[in-house]
């Protein structure tokens, strides 16, 4: 479940699960307000808001933003994938590129799983990975960069500075490395397939994904007598 | 910003305080308060935040509303007398409706309609407003003094549908208009109760034909209507020659109506069908088979009727009949289709 | 190799969400497991299924799958489930051993018996054949399939006029993958009959009497102008020799509706075909009415043939519509139900066996109680919602 599957519990408690009516004409209609309409508030007396709020000082204003349609509090969610899937996405498609994910993990599961039936002895059972989540994560750790490249201009000419970055920026490239090789797929080949092989791929330090953070070192390495143009 | 600051006066009397700060004051508080944290958190090595905390915003001054722009909605007290805001039809004003109205096409499903202030949509809609309850109530006490009071023997439901089976209802309107005729006073509906009249198996299937929507099938009442002669008696007298014409024609049978096709049935006939001889034919071949007769497909085919030999007043076929034509009279569902696999089973000796 | 890195679990429910409060009381493992025997049996002959095995799994045995099933039954997903869990393991359910039960006490001089099934989408109405299919060839039964009769609607590959009759229309390269079919299922049963009659195709080409049976469908299968003309020949060699109780038949269509309905082909200037205007359909239909003894017909309706905006009806006269019944009749109509509570906790046993279900957190009362709400007690739904666990 590492597919947020929220909405389809949702939408099997309305019963239109896979039909062709799409979530928001339920929340603009008199459903959720039908739902919510009993709802007791969670502070009502003033020794509750006392309790809260015990200290003197002012009550900061923060900016309340609602939860994305993808968070869950289930126990399998996994921010990764979903990191994944809004990378992914195009043209805000996202029950789509959902889909397509999963497709992905389908494949790479029965590929592993067929490997693991086929396998005799124990010991090479026990060396097939059949979770596709840890296949996913591991594919996606293996294509991370240590250092990635920046142009920084300097007296009127601009150079390629090799620069440590932070651990959210190394997820992207990561990620953008293992999608930018399935872009040049040929026509009418699902982009699941391409996905799932690249992943697989990438779990095992092969491939274009990982080579492609190989050739990303190299350039840094190369670049490295300008290393020193990070502080400006 | 008003910032909410509790106080403790006594032992037990809270007082939430609203107090106003201005832009600077603030701002100062929140860099010292920073530096405090600082401090605070590590002694030894300080770091510099480059990234401001972006929870805190700017102070920002919000205007009261000005009395002379406000329109009548917003000034409007809640127990007002609606009655005299709107007493009568009339286009929607915006100015005057103290309502959260919205109206009209949505560009993107997130995004709502547009609001009431200068609305063209909300006019083209006829509104409701001037027969709210309480516009009723008040109509309804000044027309009293007219109305005369329902029999009391009356009253009683069973007793009326007894012993007057034919019921007429008329309405009449009083306008403040310029003339004092209205076109919806001439309209006549008459319901009939059709349990008094007497009705065969025929005739009930017939008037059920003819009469079509007008009839309510479960209850047996038939519902007249008509406004299409210019006086009120014109019409009822309509009413009244629709219902014999409708009871005379369905006593009669023509000679076209023994000869429907199938899909004119109202229910499945299985003597009529093909359905009678596919299954006579092997119910015939079965019994050949059983007594032990030897015969080829070409012989059986060739001995010209088999119902001769075959009675179909037997259980099996009966048992089939009824469950085929159920199967055909009330749909597929689990329970026809169970008993129809029933009854072919009993056919083949299962 | 492989790096080692652990399954991210979230920290803080964030957001409102409707199955937090279902899945937080997950966390407590309760460990259930099955004995592995109660899901499975050694049995892989099916005449010796009775009512006792009901609900449990059964193996078809390797060479019985790629000479029966491969080729044309399975379909493209079917076959990667095959190929993932390396054996073709089929759910014994009720409605395939109510048919076998009617088989195994069915007297076979009567005219012939057609069995309708029906039931919702992906409800298992293949894998029902599939099981009733395996019981006759264990029977040494001959089986003349259609696995999608829909596809002659559908697909557009060659049409050409009947030579015979002019209203009809011939299905050349459909009629050729039918033959090959029948051939390769059928090679040792038919191998010593001979045909009786002679068969003129056209003016210089005829088959003579006595020759071979497998000669003329080879001849079909070369001569691809003439196979419709061969499968009607076949249909009829076949009557004839269920009538002297040399074989017994088992004719399969799969989505039988789709013989009342317009279809896609198209020749020179009719532009609209009807499926009653097809050869083959005509041909099998004269077969299905006929009272040959010693045979069986099995049919099933599939909503899938149907367009995408109206497929939940499921009952067959909403399907066949009146003339599909008045046609059929009479038939034994067999319901293919969604599954239920103790099949779908076998069904799930299987798949913890097969590894198809992975996470600890599924194999718990609480997960098994999760998938089987979110499935619906659907087959397909089930298979599905298990994708990423």
């Amino acid at each position: 479940m590492a597919l947020c599957k929220g909405k389809t519990i949702y939408h099997t408690l309305l019963g239109i699960y896979k039909q062709q009516i799409s979530t928001s004409y339920f929340s603009t209609n008199k459903v959720l307000s039908n739902m919510y309409k009993d709802r007791v508030p969670s502070v009502q007396s003033i020794g509750e808001l006392n309790a809260l709020c015990i200290d003197d000082k002012p009550v900061e204003k923060k900016i309340r933003i609602p939860a994305k349609s993808e968070f869950s509090s289930a126990v399998t969610y996994d921010p990764i994938v979903q990191k994944f899937i809004n990378i992914l996405m195009r043209d805000g498609k996202k029950e789509k590129t959902r889909e397509i994910i999963e497709q992905v993990l389908e494949n790479i599961k029965m590929k592993q799983i067929e490997n693991y039936h086929k396998a005799t002895t124990d010991a090479e059972k026990a060396m097939v990975v059949t979770d596709p989540l840890k296949v996913f994560h591991g594919a996606v750790e293996n294509c991370k960069p240590l250092l990635i490249l920046k142009t920084i201009v300097k007296g009127g000419s601009g150079y390629r500075v090799p620069v440590y970055c932070h651990e959210r920026r190394r997820l992207r490239v990561g990620i953008n490395f293992i999608i930018k090789t399935c872009d040049t797929r040929k026509r009418k080949v699902p982009l699941s397939t391409v996905l799932a092989t690249e992943i697989l791929q990438a779990y095992n330090n092969e491939g274009n994904a990982v080579g492609k953070k190989h050739q990303l070192h190299k350039e840094c390495e190369a670049q490295r007598a300008f290393a020193h143009y990070r502080w400006k | 910003m008003a910032s909410r600051r509790l106080v403790q006066l006594s032992n037990e009397h809270w007082i939430v305080l609203n107090i106003k700060r201005s832009t600077v004051h603030h701002l100062q508080r929140c860099c010292v308060h920073s530096r405090i944290k600082e401090d605070l958190e590590d002694e030894n090595f300080k770091v510099l935040n480059i990234l401001r905390d972006k929870d805190v915003k700017r102070f920002k001054w919000e205007k009261p509303p000005d009395v002379r722009t406000l329109s009548r909605a917003d000034c409007m007290k809640t127990d007002m007398n609606w009655t005299s805001v709107w007493p009568t039809k009339a286009p929607f004003r915006w100015g005057s409706v103290p309502l959260p109205i919205r109206q009209g096409y949505r560009k993107k499903e997130y995004k709502l309609s547009a609001g009431k202030y200068g609305n063209a949509e909300l006019v083209k809609i006829p509104n409701f407003l001037h027969l709210t309850p309480p516009h009723i109530k008040t109509h309804c006490q000044a027309i009293k003094k007219f109305c005369t009071e329902f029999p009391s023997e009356l009253k009683n439901r069973e007793i009326r549908k007894a012993n007057f089976p034919l019921e007429v209802i008329t309405s009449d309107y009083v306008t403040c208009g310029t003339s004092i005729r209205d076109p919806r006073s001439r309209e006549v509906t008459v319901n009939v109760d059709l349990s008094v009249l007497k009705f065969d198996e025929h005739s009930v299937t017939k008037i059920k034909k003819l009469a079509g929507d007008k009839m309510d099938e479960k209850a047996m009442t038939l519902q007249l209507k008509s406004d299409r002669c210019p006086v009120r008696k014109q019409n009822f007298d309509f009413n009244v020659y629709t219902l014999t014409a409708l009871y005379y024609e369905s006593q009669e049978k023509e000679d076209w109506e023994d000869e429907m096709e199938e899909s004119d049935w109202v229910k499945y006939q299985w003597d009529k069908t093909q359905s009678k001889k596919k299954i006579l034919k092997l119910k015939h071949r079965i019994q050949q088979i059983n007594s032990g007769e030897k015969t080829d497909l070409a012989s059986s085919v060739s001995k010209s009727d088999p119902s001769v030999s075959v009675v179909d007043t037997e259980d099996d076929i009966q048992s089939y009949k009824s469950a085929f034509s159920n199967l055909k009279d009330e749909g597929d569902s689990r329970e026809t289709l169970n008993a129809y696999k029933q009854s072919v089973l009993k056919l083949l000796k299962l | 190799m492989a790096s080692v890195i652990y399954r991210i679990v979230s920290k803080q429910p964030s957001g409102y969400c409707i199955n937090s409060s279902l899945l937080r009381s997950s966390s407590s493992l309760k460990c259930w497991q099955r004995c592995v025997t109660t899901f499975r049996t050694e049995i892989s002959d099916p005449s010796e299924h009775s009512f006792d095995h009901e609900g449990q799994f059964y193996t078809i045995p390797k060479k019985d799958v790629q000479k029966i099933f491969m080729l044309n039954w399975m379909s493209p997903h079917e076959k990667n489930m095959n190929k993932m869990f390396q054996e073709f393991s089929i759910l014994i359910r009720r409605p395939a051993l109510e048919v076998m039960d009617i088989l195994k006490r069915l007297n076979y001089n009567y005219p012939l018996t057609r069995f309708l099934l029906y039931g919702e989408m992906n409800a298992g109405k293949k894998f029902t054949m599939t099981h009733i299919m395996h019981y006759c060839r264990s029977q040494n039964w001959v089986l003349l399939t259609v696995p999608w009769a829909n596809e002659w609607n559908c697909k557009r590959l060659d049409v050409s006029f009947n030579h015979h009759k002019e209203s009809l229309f011939d299905l050349p390269v459909h009629s050729k993958i039918l033959l090959e079919d029948f051939l390769l299922k059928n090679m040792s049963l038919i191998k010593e009959f001979t045909t009786s009659t002679t068969y003129e195709f056209s003016e210089h080409e005829a088959s003579e009497q006595g020759i071979p049976l497998t000669d003329l469908i080879s001849f079909g299968i070369t001569r691809m102008k003439f196979a419709n003309d061969v499968v009607g020949a076949l249909l009829k060699e076949l009557q004839i020799l269920a009538n002297n109780d040399k074989i017994k038949l088992l004719v399969t269509i799969r989505g039988i509706n789709s013989f009342w309905r317009k279809t896609g082909q198209k020749k020179e200037k009719v532009q609209e075909i009807h499926a009653q205007q097809l050869t083959l359909v005509n041909q099998f239909m004269e077969l299905l009415q006929s009272d040959t003894k010693n045979a069986v017909a099995m049919c099933s309706t599939e909503s899938w043939v149907n367009d995408v905006t109206d497929r939940k009806s499921y009952l067959p006269t909403e399907l066949m519509g009146k003339e599909g019944v008045d046609f059929l009749e009479p038939f034994l109509p067999i319901e293919v139900p969604k599954y239920g509570n103790a099949e779908l906790q076998s069904v799930m046993d299987y798949y913890i066996d097969r590894r198809w279900i992975q996470a600890p957190e599924a194999k718990t009362l609480d997960g098994r109680a999760q998938i089987k709400f979110l499935s619906g007690h659907n087959p397909y739904q089930l298979y599905r919602v298990c994708v990423p666990l």
